[in-house]
């Protein structure tokens, strides 16, 4: 795979959420707003950013054997950092996406990156799928939260879009809306890729 | 590519290692946030106990009143003379939808609510939730325990609940009358 490659794979063909199935939890609850996307997706890209490179770095270094308690010490350093910095600095975001923050530890795409990528790959390469898969998976909850959004709260990034008349599904904003969406948004993708392939 | 094989020791030295690194870092990170975190919490909380009290509130004294085995911490809100023109009180209820709804109540000196603002709580959005509005609590405006009855009207009392929203409704006056309940006992007490 080029190194081009490395990025763009985790903005569609391997996107993270949509098609890897990875860190769905935070995802799906977060997603009730589209301003969320842009705080959980900062965080999210921080650390995988962070993680995929100490962990690249120690690559040679990590025995087999004891890898996954020393991925989980990365990441959650990184995760604790995101935590205090947001809590002291941007204390709106902090509040705003709560427990969510510290379970990014257990957000599967850093983990998973970890294992299947960072550990095996220079850092170059560990860069660029951090990148990918972080901006991916932004892209996928801006998705995910403006949908909610907009059919459950009428507002977009907290801007009127519908008027106050219009009746909202509140159900859009709670657990089932988000799998209602995040199943036809990979019904979507699975079309459009069918259809690719077509051509 | 052969994983190469790690002794015993080496690996307790490179998880030793890895974890010193991240204790350090953590410990660095944690100095450097933890002015900032403490200047956020008390912004929000003066934040939060300016809403509740009236505009003519210049200085904000808190005092521990003891009643019943627990604390309550009372804010007094006093104006450019220290007048006392309103109280701050803060109120939980463990029975909302969700779990906690933690209540900030601003109580006028003659014991009525002027307003209050809710600090947490994990209602549903759309429906517990409008606890939060300004539909649901305009009508404790200038209510105390001695003209008004702090349950939903299910329950023979005067507050119109929220559509669909009894429970977090029923919690909502349960914090907001244990309010006034303990302000009550605080002026007996005699301050």
């Amino acid at each position: 795979m080029g190194l081009g490659s490395e990025f763009t794979k985790g903005l569609w063909n391997r996107h993270p959420i949509f098609r890897l199935l990875l860190g769905l939890c935070p995802a799906l609850a977060v997603s009730t707003r589209a301003i969320n996307a842009i705080g959980m997706g900062a965080s999210v890209i921080f650390v995988l950013l962070g993680s995929n490179v100490v962990i690249s770095l120690l690559r040679k270094v990590v025995p087999d054997r004891v890898r996954i308690p020393i991925f989980i010490v990365v990441i959650s350093t990184f995760v604790t950092v995101v935590d205090l910095t947001l809590h002291g600095f941007f204390p709106g975001i902090h509040k705003a996406l709560g427990i969510f923050i510290p379970l990014i530890v257990v957000n599967c795409i850093i983990l998973g990156r970890a294992e299947a990528f960072a550990q095996k790959n220079p850092l170059i390469g560990a860069i660029l799928d951090a990148l990918g898969m972080g901006l991916g998976f932004t892209w996928g909850l801006l998705v995910l939260g403006s949908i909610r959004e907009i059919l459950g709260a009428g507002t977009l990034f907290g801007f009127r879009v519908f008027s106050e008349d219009m009746p909202c599904s509140i159900v859009m904003i709670l657990p089932a809306g988000a799998f209602l969406s995040l199943g036809f948004l990979m019904a979507l993708m699975n079309k459009i890729e069918h259809m690719k392939r077509k051509t | 590519m052969a994983k190469k094989e790690f002794s015993d020791f080496q690996t307790f030295v490179i998880l030793t290692l890895v974890c010193i690194g991240a204790a350090a870092v953590l410990a660095g990170v944690y100095f450097v946030t933890k002015e900032p975190i403490k200047k956020a919490e008390a912004k929000e909380k003066e934040e939060a106990l300016l809403f509740v009290l009236p505009p003519e509130t210049k200085k904000i004294e808190p005092e521990i009143f003891s009643f019943e085995n627990s604390e309550f911490e009372i804010h007094k809100g006093k104006d450019q003379g220290g007048k006392i023109v309103g109280y701050a009180l803060q109120t939980a209820s463990q029975n909302g939808y969700g779990g906690e709804i933690v209540f900030l109540v601003g109580i006028n000196p003659q014991g009525t609510i002027r307003t209050y603002k809710i600090m947490s709580h994990k209602e549903t959005p759309g429906l517990g939730d409008n606890l939060t509005k300004d539909e649901f609590k305009k009508q404790f405006i200038d209510k105390g325990l001695d003209n008004f009855k702090f349950k939903v009207q299910k329950d023979g009392g005067d507050v119109e609940a929220i559509t669909a929203a009894t429970i977090s409704s029923r919690a909502g006056c349960e914090a907001l009358e244990q309010a006034l309940t303990i302000f009550r006992e605080y002026k007996k007490a005699g301050k």
